[in-house]
């Protein structure tokens, strides 16, 4: 019935991508420290104006498992230790820079530099410390870990907000004696400037996917997404977005959507099935149905970019993002989209070894689908492990789906 | 045209439901399938035309149900099991608001609407813990007649602790228990209360609202089924036969077609 349109401006990332994993080895050529980083990625300003190379080790995983060259990393981790169930972003990341030589090159053809020093937060997600001691032992390199408050209340904001800063400041006396650099402060400036026009991009991109048919898709916007996460406050980033804005833009005017024959809109909550990700968006389609909004894909963005003020907007971003709050809040949020974007269904993705953003998704599920009255299911699947996934469990679920919309449509009318 | 079918291939067994243009059954057929394929989908087919004395050309619409359902060359559109359950319970029992189907490899809780909807549903996951193959695989560890593990485990009074539902890890535990001396009629009390303690909690996710009728193939176990009463404090309605619930939903749809 249906088909996908994808958008042609969500692929020019790919490049970026590409230049960015060539220029991360080309510093490690040269002898630069390489930092990676293990959690959020708000932090990676501050080591990209110091001209330091940086990986951020879940981008890298979901870029891996996008591209179905996952499954030798993942065996390695196993093999070197690592359970089935731990994280598959760590399995993976670890799993690449174990790889053996001949692995190496039937997977990557390049190698993951090794780590001079690490950066971990612990907001969201636990999983971040525990493997950045894992690093620790293993590459035997300095680690500075930063506490992100979870906040409860709205009203803890700003003293959580001041108490980050604190440690971001002791964070660049760590990361200065660590590369032997002086921050540019001018240079950080610069780029959460960057980070804030191609955040007024990306939201006005957003707004159009309210229109029917929406111009795109979250599978076009998660196409960009490690484009966007490696060229954080780079030109590269506005470029992508801007692009993507005026294709959405010449769509909505000739009503094109980004499903041929857009029949459903749904929301997706949690994160995406990375391995599967071509084939699910065809899926969909295939059935006339838009997942047209995710608290996920958009969450990651930053709400304040305060040039005059970098270490505030960093903090800000880190104890404000949309998994850093409560389940009435995300309660809120997500049902606040699914009005807004016009919602008929909700996919949830119960992420298998990922159970920092899963935990509450039944009750969440349950709460939207109650407020709305709209139906909603589980997927199970993983971010980074296809054995997790079944497709006939995943068919038969999605197509229920649509047919609870349809009933209900029916009831209606 | 004077009937049309509904066609449910499910993990382990093909069932087919004929109702003529009037809505009234025709008849049935339960083939046993091994494994989903095509051929144990035009057998069954095959079967019930030939029960209902009728000829290929007399079937006008087919639908397909089922985890195999994309496998039915031969159905007009295929719809899954999950809305197919709710509508031929509803047929069978519209009083029915709440479908337990337990299958070969998988288990359902569907809540129907009044007009046999799905309002809501919960499966489980993708491993067949707590299903058909599940009791199988126990019949033939502890060498006890599938169809009569249901009425051995009524005489059970003291039913034994079986805490995983993975078949590997309880086929072990049954083992060390019948080692250990356990009555087999305990140990298979045991594995129903375990079956029962999983597809509660589905229940209590979706949220119960009986009555409640059971269907599927484990519907005919009346262990499961005494055990599911008791953990859910309500009456569950077995229709005469649970096996082609899905394939006489299907039919339904059929018939709107
Ligand atoms: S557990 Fe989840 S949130 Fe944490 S690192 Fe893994 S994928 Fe990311």
């Amino acid at each position: 019935m249906g088909q996908t349109n994808p958008l042609r401006s969500a692929r020019l990332g790919s490049r970026a991508t590409d230049q960015f994993y060539e220029d991360l080895r080309q510093g490690a050529r040269e002898g630069k420290p390489v930092c990676w980083i293990l959690g959020a990625l708000i932090t990676t300003p501050m080591v990209t104006s110091l001209g330091i190379p940086w990986v951020f080790a879940d981008a890298l995983a979901a870029h891996l498992a996008a591209r179905h060259q996952q499954k030798r990393p993942e065996e390695v981790a196993e093999e070197k230790g690592y359970l089935r169930e731990t994280c598959s972003y760590t399995r993976i990341h670890m799993g690449c820079t174990l790889l053996s030589e001949e692995d190496r090159s039937k997977v990557l053809d390049w190698q993951v530099p090794n780590p001079d020093f690490v950066i971990i937060t612990d907001g969201c997600c636990s999983e971040w410390v525990e493997w950045g001691d894992d690093v620790r032992k293993r590459f035997k390199v300095p680690i500075f870990t930063l506490h992100v408050p979870f906040l409860w209340n709205d009203k803890d904001r700003d003293e959580a907000t001041n108490y980050v800063v604190g440690q971001l400041k002791e964070m660049n006396t760590f990361l200065e004696d660590t590369t032997r650099r002086k921050q540019d402060w001018i240079k950080l400036a610069e780029i959460i400037n960057m980070g804030r026009q191609a955040q007024d991009m990306r939201a006005a991109g957003q707004q159009l996917c309210r229109n029917i048919p929406a111009p795109a898709t979250i599978f076009d916007w998660a196409t960009a997404l490690g484009a966007v996460f490696n060229s954080w406050g780079k030109p590269q980033s506005v470029e992508i977005y801007k692009s993507m804005k005026q294709e959405m833009e010449e769509r909505v005017a000739r009503k094109e959507g980004a499903v041929v024959g857009e029949k459903y809109r749904l929301a997706w909550d949690g994160m995406i099935v990375w391995p599967e990700f071509g084939p699910l968006s065809k899926k969909l389609a295939s059935r006339g149905a838009n997942v047209v909004t995710s608290a996920y894909m958009w969450g990651f963005f930053p709400t304040l970019m305060d040039p005059t003020d970098p270490l505030k907007s960093i903090a800000w971003n880190m104890v404000d993002v949309w998994a850093n709050r409560n389940l009435d809040w995300q309660i809120n949020h997500v049902a606040q989209l699914c009005e807004d974007y016009k919602v008929d269904g909700l996919i949830c993705h119960a992420h298998y070894t990922c159970r920092a953003l899963c935990g509450q998704q039944l009750e969440l599920m349950d709460a939207v689908s109650r407020r709305l009255d709209i139906p909603a299911i589980f997927i199970e699947a993983d971010v980074g492990d296809e054995s997790f996934y079944s497709e006939a469990q995943v068919d038969t679920r999605l197509q229920a789906l649509l047919e609870m919309i349809d009933a209900k449509r029916k009831r209606r009318a | 045209m004077k009937a049309v079918a509904g066609v449910d291939i499910g993990s382990l067994t093909a069932k087919t439901v004929l109702l003529d243009l009037q809505g009234q059954l025709l008849s049935y057929s339960i083939v046993a399938a091994g494994m989903v394929n095509r051929k144990a989908a035009r057998k069954c087919l095959t079967q019930a035309i030939r029960k209902a004395r009728l000829r290929t050309s007399d079937i006008g619409s087919i639908v397909s149900t089922g985890y195999g359902r994309s496998l039915v060359k031969f159905g007009d559109r295929n719809i899954t099991e999950i809305s197919c359950h709710a509508r031929g319970a509803h047929w069978l029992m519209p009083h029915v608001r709440m479908v337990i189907d337990i299958g070969g490899q998988d288990s359902k809780v569907i809540s129907v609407d009044s007009e046999g909807r799905v309002a809501n549903f919960a499966m489980n996951d993708k491993c067949a813990a707590g299903t058909g193959r599940f009791l199988e695989v126990m019949s033939q560890a502890l060498a006890v007649d599938l169809a009569a593990m249901g009425t051995l485990s009524l005489t059970s009074t003291n039913p034994a602790q079986v805490s995983s539902l993975c078949t590997v890890f309880a086929e072990s535990e049954i083992i060390s228990l019948a080692a250990r001396g356990c009555p087999t009629v305990d140990i298979v009390a045991g594995l129903h209360e375990a079956i029962g303690r999983r597809v509660v909690s589905m229940v209590k996710g979706v949220g119960i609202h009986p009555p409640v009728m059971m269907s599927g193939g484990v519907a005919k176990n009346q262990g499961v089924v005494k055990v599911l009463s008791q953990l859910l404090k309500t009456d569950i309605l077995v229709p005469p036969e649970p096996q082609i619930v899905g394939a006489l939903g299907a039919a339904i749809f059929a018939l709107e077609e």
